[in-house]
Formats: C-alpha cells, structure tokens, sequence
C-alpha cells in the first residue's frame, strides 16, 4: 500500500513538474500523450475487463470532436454547451453501437468495430456540407476568460492533466467496485455469471458505453488541440495505433495505457527524425509486444517489481486480471 | 525471452531521456520542410522534397552565407501530424520558416496553426482557395494555386476554341473539385456555355461502372478528380467505349500528377489546364527539368509539386536575403513582395492577398522521345486567384460548393 | 443502350470481386477463428507483384499466378512463425496479423512508392462481347465466370472431398477434428494458404478496373468484411451472397445517388446487425 502511494504521488509530481520544466514542444506531447491516455483507456476498460478488442473508440473521440467542431464554429454555440453535447452524443452514439455489437464475442467484436467504425470514418469523409470532408472544419478553439487564453499550451495541459487524472482515478474505483469485478467475471466464465443471475448482457452493454464516454472526453480535447476537425483521427490507422500503445503497456492494469502511450509518442518522434517508416514501427511494436509480452510492459515492471521485494498481497486489480 | 524483456525495458527509459526538449539557440537559420513522404498521398510529398533538394544543390553557396539548414517533416497526410510537426519546428528545433503544408486539408490545418504562431509560411502545393481568401494570414503565402485559378482559363478554352456546349463534369465529392468546377463554370458559362452537369461520387470509388451507365449526354466528359480514382474512372471510360461517344477532358490534376505511364496511349490529345507543364520547352524549364532527372533519376519527372516546392524554397531563401536574417517581420514583408521572373513554370509575383499571379497552360497529352508529358498548347498570362474578377467581388460572394455556382448558363447569377 | 441490363452486369462483376476477396476470409475464419486483417495487405501484396510480373512479361496467367503465390508464401510464412507461436489465443492471432499488415503496406510503399497503378491488359480482353442484352467488356465476364468457378470448386472441395470433410469438421469440432487423427496443424496452413492466394490473386484481377493504390488495402478488408458481416463469419454460401448483396446494391446506389453510394454500401450490414447479427447464414454464437 505504501508503495502504491509513493508511486502515486512520483505521478503526481512529474505531472506538476513537467510544464514548469519542460519546453513548448515537450508541453504540446505531453498534452497528446494524455488526450491518447484517455483514449487508451477506453479501449482497456473494454480489453482488459471484458476481452473485447475495439477497432472503434477513436470513433467515438471522432464523433465528439465533429460534435464540437460543428455546434461551435457552424453553429457558433459556447463553449462549456458544446462540450456538454458533444459529451452526450458520444454517449447516445456508443448506446447505438453497443446495441448492434452486444451480443458478438472476442474476433466477431473486433471485426464488427473495425466495420462500424470505418462506417462512421466514411460518413465523415462524405457528408461534405456537415463535416466538410476531407478539409474539416478549421477554426475550433477555446474561449478566453479574464485574459486566461485556455488555447495556450500550459493552461490547455493544466486542464487536460486535472481532467485525465479524474477519469483514471474514476475507472481505478470502477475497476474495484462489485460492477468492475462482475465484468472480470463475465471474462472469466460468462455461463456462471448467467447462471448466478447477473444480466450479463447488461453489464457489458454498459461497460461499452461507458467506454465511448471516455473516449468521447479524450475526443474533446483532442479536438481542441488540433484546432481543427478532419476524418483523420477516425481512420483505422488511428484505431490500430491506440490498441498498439494499449497492448504494448498492458491493457489489463489502469496504468497501462498511458505507459503504452506514452513511449509511443516518444518512440515516434525520436524515430521521425531519423526516417519514414512510422507505420512499419508501429507494426513491429504490436508484433513484439504481442509475443514477447502479451501482458505488456505494465506487467513485467509489476512482476519485477514484486520479485525484488516481498510479494503483496493480491491489492491491485491487475493481478485479478491475470489471472484469466 | 528475459534478454528481451530487458532490452525493451533499457530501451523504454532511454526513449523517455531523449524525447525531452532539446532546443537549440545560435545563429544558423533553420527552414523546415513538411509534406506527406507517407501515406495514399506520397507522392505529392516525394515530389515537393526532390524539387526542394534540387533548389538546396543549386542554391548551396547562398545557403552557407547565410548558414541556413534544411530540416524534413513527413505529415502523413494527416492534419493531426502536421500541426504536430509544426509545434515540433517551432518549439523544439527553432525553425525559422516553414515551407508546405501539400495537400489542401492539411494546408488548412497549417494555416490554423500558423495564425496563432505567427511562423512565416509558404504553401506549396496546397489548393484551398480560402488560404489566400477568405482566410488569409499576414505570415502564409502560397507559391502554388487554387483550385479554381487554372479552370478559370480552361473554362474559356473549353468554350471558345473547342466549342463545346454542355459538359458532363463526374468529380470526385469534396472541396478541391467544387472549388475547380467553379473556376470553370464561372468562365465557361460566360464565354458562350450552356450547361454544365455535376455528377459527385465518394473519393475512394473504384467502380464507375454504373456511373457511366447512366451518364447524361453532351459534348464532353470532364473527370474532376485525379490519383487512383482517376485513373480507374479513366480506364473504364475507355472500357465501356464512351470515349467514342464524347471526349474526355480533366480536372487539373487529372493528367497531371504522374498517372500518364498507367493511362498509356489512351490519353494521348487529352487536355487539361494548370499552371505548370512538364513539356515547357523555354530555356528557365529545360534547365530545371535536365538538373531534376540528373539528381533524381532519368525517369522522373518533375511535375507540379516538384516545381512548386523548388520555386517555394528559392522564395524563402530570398526572402531571408532581403530580409537579412530570420526576423519574423522583415521575412514575412519580403515573402510577401516575391517576385519570381525566372520561375520553372514562368514569371509570377503574388498578388495583395499572396497567391501567385501567374500562367495557366492549356496542355495536351503528347509522345515526347516515347514518353506521354503533357504540352503546353495554349498560354493564358497573368492569371489571378481570382480569374477575371474583382477580387472584392469575389469575396463577397458564395464560396464555391457542391451545386454552386449553378450548373445552368442561363441562370440570373451568369448575367 | 439497357440501363438496367448494363447496371445488373456491373453489380455482378462487383460482386464476383467481392466473392474472390471474401471467401479466402471467411475460409480461414470458418476454420480457425482467426480473421486475417492482413487481408487487405496481402491484396495489395498479389496486385503489385502480379502487374509487375504482367508487365515485364506480357503473360496474365503468369501474373496472377505470381500474385496468388506471392501472397500465399507470405501468409504460409505468417502463419507458421508467427499465429502458431499464439495458437488458440484468437485475439492474438488477430493483431498478429494487424502488425502485419502495417510492415507489408509500408514495405510495398518503400518499394512501389505512392503513385496509383493499372493493369495493362491486352486490347482484345478489354473489347467489348456481346451477351445478347448488351455489349459488355470481355474481362468483366471473365470475371464473372472466374468467380463462379471459384465457387463451384470451393463448394466441392468442402462436400465432397476428405479435405473437405475434415475442415468441416474442424469448424465444427476442432477437439473431436484432432481425436479423429487429423493433422488439424497442417490443414490449418493448407486453408490460410489458400486464402491468402486468394487475396493476391483478387489483387491482380481486381486491379484490371479498380487501380491499384496505398490505402486500398484498408478499403479491400472492410468491403470483404462487409460482406462476410451479411452473409455470416465462415460461411461460403453466406459469402456468395453478402458479395451478390453488396455488388447489386452498391452498383445501382452508384448508377442514380452516386453522391450517397457509401451510405447504400453500409446499409445492408447494418440491416443485417439489427435484424440478424450472425449474417444470413452463420450460426448463432
């Protein structure tokens, strides 16, 4: 327990620290890194609980950041509504996919995702006079209250930083609670937990949407940062390069896939300066992540960590996760 | 399998330790270059890059006077990575002028980012009209087009010298083809056209079967769209005979942009218009074509993005000469006086609102030396963004879009 | 000139494609629970190496063969050094084969660079026959006719033959399969081989009309997973139809609202979700 503080509050700490320290540049990852985080994690909630892999939960940051795009810059609505719409239609757009992909299980699920998903990505690219196709639509940006410009750099990272560590820290609790644990269950053994008389269905149903929620707060930022809306983040390949950062810091622990995220984004910009070949790197971490570690890095620095000292008691939710 | 996990773990912590901020502060002059090098739309990026480093071997005894270093960013044709990459320029490796973004969404996105930086930039090859118009920001100009600009003189061509009444016009459904349709439309319509008909497909469609199943009659087709669904459009056209029926004709970058090898002779006498043809044959162009496949290779050929990332490089490099130095002010000043009388393509200066005035062929697909380039056969000098219109006037009206300006000549908006 | 006629002919063609490149797909996912969203890559695999082969050599067959094998090589390849190594883990197998697909696609790109491609047929393959209601371009019919055969062998593959037999067995039973003495092992690398010859040959015929272009992969595996969504995961039959299905509806959306053509693409699929999530002819889970 007191380790799990101490490395709680070290979190703490960088995450202060690091836009006082740290450049423009360094400030603007970091801000991506947890807009990812967030999405990161909505992919998690529903990998590592429930063994659905989606191919749609940037989707779900799509829709919410073309709700925005759209009520705010065509419709010219303010800012704190617009949020809180976008928030909405996420939600109302993931009860509409759960709805189609409830009943579907493991490969069916990431296939079903995958064609939803690109669905949506079409519609996006093509309902030109709503989303503006392929350009989008330009001109998103935070307001400015008694000369705080939440558009700058640092301020934008104190408002992502407070709203990402709010989310994990209420998945942490969800993870935890009888609701987290009949999800792992569901994983498990679904025929027992139907046989107990858990709706089933049900929990997963809500644990789906609850997934395009988060999403959908990632989806608002991530609109914000860019300052502009286009198909892009709704491509596969953004979809692809989320379950990578997700595997590759493990998708079963809370923190996971920010870990993943994060060296992602580094890995990227250290290799971008050196050559193209983003795509195929991305394709080699899943790859290695897959067989060397298909528990991810989350798991192995759990496990050595644990090896070094005594072991602990079965506190974090992970262990649970693994044992699956 | 321990090994492993290890080496990915010491490799992990030494990425987090790089990744960190690293900005340099000296007195060299840093232009960064950004263009899709990957993704569906490689080539444009491929194209502005080798046109950029022909300029920097040309210009390399300027470059080290005034100690100016070249950097590349790959945008991934994507809006999200180029602002990315810009934020990188600006904050981690002190570039002092950007040149690109390429394709038109992620020049918007640049040009979003740009307003709120200030960084001088120039567009290469990126056509949305807005980012000299309707959008413009002091520190972007453009060394390329718009979309309507070369459709402007193509238009009039279609109408007056080859005489055609109704066109059929098939495009692909987003803003770069509304925009080329209505450049066209705006002067067809008035140099004695009767009709234009708009057909939109989704960018991606590979089978135009059915579509040319039902398409209407007229006097010519104009494919307004280019790349992959280009040339399948292309293909299929020939393949169910239609170009028996009515002549084809294309968008600017239809015939344009490196799909002749694939289209073979079919499109031998196919015309099309844009400010750039690699067929030029004055001495500013044959010299800037023998040094680009000298350094490139003998079988490629500069096009447009090429051309236009080369003259893009050259303008900065002079701008930070007249500007003496990387200030901010001086350069965006001396950007916006470019004048370019030796361009490849042929002279140009920018307008008030930094769009290149310049020449628009009219070109057709020739055989030179058993190689399909595209000749220039008409010259329409002097060409604005804003065609034959005041721009004021231009501006106040309805920007282009998927059924404006009407496709009826006989429409009150025509008189 | 029959509008109607000439629209039918091309939803048929369209969906001829669709059958070659769904049917290795649904195959292997029939088989082995493992959905190969290298598909799209190794369409794209096939397609670039068949016209080149094509190109250099003038020979078609040679260029479809080269294009099927090439694919096939590389999901033999996949298959036994990498989705063997995670066997049984299905989900694993599937990003396996995600990863894949990114190294093949950027490798095609370093290789064949950005610029779209097409397949140089000979004039009299592209002249137009006559079918009686209309004049229609020969290598469409072939087409047609291809993927007809294709069907036909499949389906007496799988009723009439042992092979046959033993992968229906498979998908129905894979523990019963092993007891029974078959070598599930190898016929698991027989079908995924086959299906990704599959891939590539649909590669090389697909690009006699559609032109060949990164990103093309992506759109190959969804329009495959199109169909396989309707017509149900791992069936043959529910292929046939889903590509019959999406290449009629898609071809006449295309002919009179071009404009809402990818709308039409995605309506039956989503139809299908609602009214009957395991497609037309798969098994509920």
């Amino acid at each position: 327990m007191k380790r799990e503080r101490l490395l709680i509050l070290a979190v703490l700490a960088a995450l202060v620290a690091w836009p006082l320290l740290m450049g423009d540049y360094a400030v603007a990852q970091a801000n991506r890194a947890m807009i990812y985080a967030l999405a990161a994690l909505s992919f998690s909630l529903l990998a590592g609980r429930l063994g659905w892999f989606s191919l749609c939960q940037t989707t779900f940051a799509g829709i919410s950041g073309y709700t925005i795009a759209i009520l705010g810059v065509r419709f010219g609505l303010p800012f704190p509504l617009v949020v809180m719409l976008a928030l909405l239609f996420t939600t109302l757009s993931a009860v509409v996919f759960g709805l189609l992909t409830v009943r579907s299980r493991q490969v069916s699920f990431l296939m079903l995702t995958l064609a939803l998903g690109q669905m949506v990505w079409a519609l996006s690219f093509q309902w030109v006079d709503v989303t503006g196709g392929y350009n989008g639509i330009a001109g998103v940006r935070l307001p400015t209250y008694g000369g705080l410009d939440l558009n700058d750099t640092r301020v934008f990272y104190a408002l992502v930083a407070v709203t990402t560590l709010a989310v994990f820290l209420a998945v942490w609790r969800l993870y935890r609670s009888p609701f987290g644990l009949l999800l792992l269950g569901i994983q498990e053994n679904e025929q027992r937990m139907r046989a107990l008389g858990h709706p089933v269905y049900l929990a997963r149903f809500v644990a789906f949407v609850l997934a395009g929620t988060i999403s959908g707060v990632a989806g608002v930022f991530l609109v914000y940062d860019m300052g502009i809306m286009s198909p892009s983040p709704l491509g596969l390949g953004h979809a692809v390069w989320v379950l990578t950062a997700a595997v590759l810091g493990g998708y079963r622990s809370l923190w996971g896939p920010a870990l993943g995220v994060a060296i992602l984004i580094a890995l990227e910009s250290l290799v971008a300066q050196y050559t193209d070949r983003h795509m195929m790197v991305i394709g080699l971490v899943l790859l290695l992540s897959i067989l060397l570690m298909p528990r991810g890095l989350a798991d192995v620095l759990e496990q050595r960590f644990k090896r070094k000292s005594k072991p602990l008691a079965s506190v974090t939710t992970t262990n649970r996760g693994d044992e699956s | 399998m321990k090994y492993a996990k290890s080496l990915m773990l010491g490799s992990v912590s030494a990425l987090t330790l790089a990744s960190g901020a690293q900005l340099q502060a000296d007195d060299t002059i840093r232009i960064g270059v950004v263009g899709p090098t990957t993704g569906v739309f490689s080539f444009f990026g491929e194209q502005q890059r080798m046109g950029v480093e022909l300029a920097m071997e040309q210009l390399s005894d300027r470059l080290d006077e005034r100690n100016i270093e070249v950097e590349f960013y790959d945008s991934q044709g994507d809006a999200e990575t180029t602002v990315d990459r810009l934020r990188a320029m600006e904050s981690r490796d002190d570039v002092d002028l950007v040149i690109g973004p390429v394709l038109g969404g992620t020049g918007l996105a640049g040009l979003e980012w740009a307003q709120g930086s200030g960084m001088p930039m120039v567009i290469s090859y990126s056509a949305p009209e807005d980012i000299t118009m309707r959008n413009r920001v002091e520190n972007v100009v453009r060394a390329g087009w718009t979309g309507a600009q070369p459709m402007f003189a193509f238009g009039r061509y279609v109408a007056e010298e080859l005489g055609h009444k109704r066109i059929v016009m098939v495009g692909q459904d987003y803003s770069f083809p509304y925009n080329q349709a209505g450049g066209f439309l705006k002067t067809f319509c008035r140099a004695g056209g009767e009709s234009v008909e708009r057909i939109w497909h989704p960018t991606g469609t590979s089978d135009y079967s059915s579509i040319l199943a039902t398409l209407p009659e007229g006097d010519a087709v104009l494919y307004n769209g280019a790349g992959s669904d280009g040339l399948a459009f292309f293909q299929q056209y020939h393949d169910f005979g239609l170009d028996a029926r009515m002549p084809l004709l294309g968008g600017s970058n239809f015939f344009a942009v490196g799909d002749l090898p694939e289209m073979g002779e079919a499109a031998l006498g196919g015309l099309s218009a844009l400010q750039y043809a690699e067929g030029l044959e004055n001495d500013n162009f044959v010299a800037f074509r023998d040094a680009f496949r000298e350094m490139h290779g003998d079988d490629t050929m500069p096009l447009a993005p090429a051309e236009h990332g080369y003259v893009a490089f050259e303008m900065a490099v002079k701008a930070i000469e007249s500007a003496d130095g990387a200030e901010r002010k001086a350069v965006i000043a001396a950007l916006r006086e470019s004048e370019m009388p030796d361009a490849p393509r042929g002279p140009f200066h920018l307008d008030d609102y930094g769009n290149p005035v310049q020449n628009i062929y009219i070109n057709e697909v020739q055989e030179v030396d058993g190689r399909l380039v595209n000749v220039p056969i008409e010259t329409y000098s002097d060409v604005s963004q804003f065609g034959p219109f005041d721009p004021e006037e231009y501006l106040a009206g309805e920007p282009d879009s998927r059924d404006f300006p009407p496709g009826d000549c006989s429409d009150p908006y025509y008189d | 000139m029959n509008t109607f006629y000439f629209l039918t002919l091309n939803g048929l063609t369209m969906a001829a494609l669709l059958f070659i490149m769904a049917s290795g797909l649904t195959l292997a996912f029939g088989l082995m629970r493992v959905v190969n969203l290298a598909h799209g890559a190794f369409y794209l695999l096939g397609g670039y190496v068949g016209v080149q082969v094509i190109d250099k050599t003038g020979s078609l067959a040679l260029g479809i063969l080269t294009g099927g094998g090439i694919a096939l090589v590389g999901g033999l390849l996949m298959e036994r050094f990498l989705l063997q190594r995670v066997r049984g883990l299905d989900l694993s197998e599937a990003l396996l084969t995600i990863a894949v697909g990114l190294v093949i696609a950027d490798a095609l790109l370093v290789v064949y660079g950005g610029k779209p491609v097409s397949l140089p047929l000979p004039r009299e393959l592209r002249a137009p026959v006559d079918l009686g209601v209309m004049m229609y371009p020969f290598f469409r019919v072939l087409i047609m006719a291809f993927a007809v055969m294709l069907g036909i062998a499949l389906w007496l593959v799988m009723t009439y033959t042992r092979i046959g037999a033993a992968i229906r067995a498979g998908v129905d039973d894979r523990e019963t399969a092993m007891a029974q003495g078959i070598n599930v092992s190898r016929l698991f690398g027989g079908v995924f081989a086959v299906a990704s010859f599959l891939a590539g040959v649909a590669g090389v015929i697909g690009t006699s009309y559609m032109s060949l272009n990164q990103g093309l992969d992506v759109r190959v595996l969804m329009l495959s997973l199109v169909v396989i969504i309707i017509g149900g995961m791992g069936s043959l039959k529910g292929a046939a139809i889903g590509a019959l299905i999406t290449g009629m509806v898609s071809s006449f959306a295309t002919g009179y609202l071009p404009q809402f053509a990818l709308f039409f693409l995605f309506l039956p699929m989503t139809l299908i979700l609602v009214f009957r999530p395991q497609g037309l002819y798969g098994r509920a889970a």
